[in-house]
């Protein structure tokens, strides 16, 4: 009889703190408070274009009502921003992407992706090959002859860091196509507007960076995107597939906030994300900079990215040990 | 199983305190053999890693084109080898071509970068498990850079500690351990030893299995006596008593913490209790229920000091209903036999009468008979209970003998008895009583003994009156062995079972004497009907 009181108590107290555990976590309104996003880049890639788009549309559509800031904190490929974030509470939400994976996969950080609690996936875009106008490569093709015959004949720009989807997509090419990847020279930058810049000034022979950052400057005629990433043909651009290369590789981009966030502070961001993907605002946004609507939830973002997490693993053990 | 249990008591617990205890330091010492190991090669692959990092990113190897500079290189690298807890530092640039390697000759020639591959390739930083120089080693891997707004990999370096080390350390551990754990095993054989030796003291050198055997057989042997056994704390607790005591007293199971006070008189206790007795066993007699009892009291002693008591009770119920019945006989065959002496005298002294032919004489003895005769059987009409009523006037027929006219007081009258315990102790208590009477008045010049027995409220009255006027001690006069009179060896038991009767059933026993008289006055509770009615 004793004993049975005893874990009467005991499951009592237990209930006691789950109930009180809950509603002191869901008695404050969220959010409130200032609201931070952060791109982990210097302003003018393609994190920190991310972020202001989004604090922009919400911002005006009034999906959010507080105050919205963008913050920059660079460095690390990802890492600075993804520490700063780790130690904030619900009211900081980051700009991610794949990074977030091979910067763990890569031995560069200590962060994985499941430190962090999924938002979502917002969109995705593809990866250009370019190089400057001037440059006497004709096309991709050409350009992967010219590697396969010397890997070091060309120095590539990428930014911010190893291991992207702008690095990891045109070695994944260059290995499908037998050039031998170890020898290739690429030289690593700050961002991508960086790179972008290395490539204008001819500091480069070609760089692999996004699609968006890349379309305004193939456009006006100064640098020349021999190759994209995608399935199908964009603005003229041929994509790998349009040259015999059977190979498409989306970059995505998503959102993400400070681990161990409750499920009412999740389905808060759920509820605004998918609202503001609707609007024409974004809509927009996707237009400007050559995006794909490529909305997921929080849930489905999770499962995403277990599933990228695996695939990444598989490609950086394979490289350069010759398939 | 059975089989392992079946070992003596010191080998039990040896073996579940040893058990036990080498349980526990082995899994212990086994947790912290993993956890060291787990530590040492978490340590390694650090320690490695870092190392690895630190070296990419050293001055003189990361700023362009230090790559060129071997022998500054390979000086740098010496020294950290040989600062730091490290085994061995390649470096290769990206061609493949050793930088920096521990065997000399090697730099400058080319090699393999399968390993380094991913370093090479992504800048990733690893640790890999891989063998180096033939030894299994952790081996750590890093790009190094060059430039800073712009940067390119320009080689990898590799760090390796060797496997072996490890193993050597969480040997030294592993030679530590074992000299704690056979340290502590000593330690607990002693201990378990000395739990052994201090449990077998306690059950006196006996096994567990023995001690039942023990205890079983006592139980067996105390069951079969028909003598009750019953053996008290010092308080009178009982904590065992035998089949036998248990009939005797009613105790039933259920009743646990009782005292054997609550069975005998207090006073018993008491004497039994008080120290200066000289022996150790004591007699005396009591009854419980229907049934009379001697009882035998042990007294037990533990190192000089009373530690309690054991009782023997021996069953007398049917051995003092016997001895009350051959005494009744007795005393019977004894009156017969006056009674025929007496008829005798009288024939006699008619017969002589006759012969004088004095026939009003005759005649005056035949009324005196007669009316005597009619008396005694007028006063003893009122006294149903047979035995009772032979008792009397056999003790009537002894008592002319002796020239002692006992008349039973007008409107003496009692009911039948059933209880024969009841009956036992009142034949008992009246024939004694009439006896020592008539013994008393035999040898005086005025010989009358009156009887009277009845009820007055709840209680029923025996009163014997003789003519004597003796001195009397009425402390000493119901003692054993005490009587007035010298003669005789088995003088001075009357008045003795006299009390003894009395207190059977309960009752007092009054005596008074003054110059004409000597009255015994006896007063029996008879609210039990079953004992009266």
């Amino acid at each position: 009889m004793k004993i049975k009181f005893k874990w009467m108590a005991l499951a009592m107290l237990l209930a006691t703190f789950i109930i009180s555990g809950c509603s002191s976590s869901g008695d404050a309104e969220y959010p409130s408070k200032n609201i931070e996003i952060i791109a982990p880049a210097t302003p003018g890639g393609g994190w920190d274009a991310t972020a202001r788009a989004i604090q922009n549309v919400l911002d005006k559509e009034g999906i959010v009502e507080q105050n919205m800031n963008v913050v920059n904190k660079p460095g690390g490929g990802g890492e600075v921003g993804w520490q700063y974030l780790k130690g904030k509470d619900a009211h900081d939400i980051s700009v991610n992407s794949s990074l977030v994976i091979a910067n763990n996969l890569l031995g560069q950080s200590e962060l994985t992706y499941e430190d962090f609690t999924p938002l979502a996936i917002l969109a995705t875009e593809w990866i250009s090959i370019a190089v400057p106008e001037k440059s006497d490569i004709e096309d991709g093709i050409d350009l992967l002859d010219r590697l396969k015959e010397d890997p070091a004949s060309l120095t590539i720009a990428v930014g911010p860091a190893l291991g992207n989807n702008d690095h990891l997509s045109f070695v994944r090419v260059a290995e499908e196509y037998g050039v031998d990847v170890s020898k290739l020279r690429f030289l690593v930058y700050e961002s991508g507007g960086d790179v972008l810049t290395a490539l204008l000034g001819g500091h480069v022979d070609l760089a692999t960076f996004s699609l968006s950052e890349s379309l305004e400057q193939n456009e006006a005629g100064n640098i020349r995107v021999l190759a994209t990433t995608a399935d199908e043909t964009i603005d003229g651009i041929p994509s790998w597939q349009d040259q015999g290369i059977d190979f498409t590789f989306p970059h995505w981009r998503g959102l993400m906030g400070p681990p161990d966030m409750t499920e009412e502070e999740i389905a808060y961001w759920d509820n605004a994300l998918s609202e503001m993907v609707e609007t024409e605002g974004w809509k927009n946004v996707l237009e400007n900079n050559g995006w794909d609507n490529y909305y997921m939830n929080s849930k489905e973002t999770k499962a995403f990215l277990d599933e990228q997490n695996e695939m990444y693993k598989e490609l950086i053990d394979k490289a350069g040990l010759g398939n | 199983m059975r089989r392992f249990l079946d070992v003596d008591l010191e080998t039990k617990i040896n073996g579940i305190l040893l058990g036990f205890i080498s349980l526990i330091i082995l899994s212990l010492s086994a947790f912290y053999l993993y956890h060291s190991s787990t530590e040492y090669v978490d340590n390694a692959e650090r320690i490695t890693l870092q190392s690895s990092k630190t070296i990419s990113f050293l001055p003189g190897i990361s700023s362009k084109n230090n790559l060129i500079d071997t022998e500054s290189i390979g000086v740098h690298m010496n020294q950290y080898v040989y600062d730091n807890d490290i085994d061995f530092i390649v470096i290769q640039d990206t061609t493949g071509k050793y930088v920096y390697h521990p065997d000399v000759s090697k730099i400058d020639e080319h090699g393999p970068i399968n390993h380094a591959m991913r370093a090479r390739i992504f800048g990733a930083y690893y640790v890999e498990e891989s063998t180096f120089d033939e030894r299994d080693a952790f081996i750590a891997y890093a790009p190094i850079y060059s430039g800073t707004d712009v940067r390119e990999i320009v080689g990898m370096v590799q760090v390796g500690y060797y496997k072996s080390k490890i193993y050597s350390e969480i040997y030294e551990t592993l030679v530590q351990l074992l000299l704690i754990i056979i340290v502590f095993i000593l330690v607990s054989v002693f201990i378990s030893r000395w739990f052994a030796n201090y449990i077998k003291s306690e059950t006196l050198g006996y096994e567990p299995k023995e001690i039942t055997t023990i205890l079983r057989n006592r139980e067996n042997i105390f069951s079969a006596l028909n003598e009750g056994i019953i053996s008290t704390n010092i308080d009178g607790k009982i904590e065992y008593s035998n089949k036998a005591a248990k009939k005797f007293l009613n105790i039933s199971r259920m009743e646990t913490d009782r005292t054997i006070q609550s069975y005998l008189h207090d006073r018993a206790i008491d004497e039994i209790k008080n120290k200066t007795l000289k022996t150790d066993v004591q007699y005396f007699e009591t009854s419980y229920g229907e049934k009379e009892f001697i009882v035998i009291v042990n007294r037990l002693f533990e190192k000089a000091e009373l530690k309690g008591f054991v009782f023997i009770f021996r069953d007398m119920t049917e051995k003092v209903e016997l001895t009350n019945k051959l005494q009744i006989v007795e005393s019977l065959f004894d009156d017969l036999r006056a009674q025929s002496h007496e008829y005798k005298n009288k024939l006699h002294l008619i017969s002589g009468l006759l012969e004088m032919k004095k026939y009003q004489h005759i005649r005056d003895v035949l009324t005196v008979e007669m009316q005597g005769i009619d008396n005694y059987h007028r006063n003893l009409l009122d006294i149903d209970e047979d035995k009772i009523k032979a008792l009397i006037l056999a003790k009537m027929n002894s008592a002319s003998e002796k020239r002692v006219v006992l008349t039973v007081q007008e409107g003496s009258h009692m009911f039948r008895v059933k209880s024969q315990r009841f009956l036992n102790a009142l034949l008992t208590i009246i024939s004694n009583l009439l006896d020592n009477a008539i013994d008393e008045v035999a040898s005086l010049p005025v010989k009358e003994v009156i009887f009277y027995i009845g009820y007055y409220d709840d209680w029923l009255e025996i009163m014997v009156q003789d003519s004597g006027n003796r001195v009397i001690d009425t402390e000493k006069i119901f003692e054993k062995g005490y009587s007035t009179k010298s003669e005789g060896i088995n003088r001075g038991y009357g008045l003795y079972n006299v009390k003894t009767s009395v207190d059977v059933i309960n009752g007092f026993i009054d005596v008074l004497s003054t110059d004409e008289k000597t009255i015994f006055t006896v007063e029996i509770p008879i609210y039990r009907k079953s004992e009266s009615n």
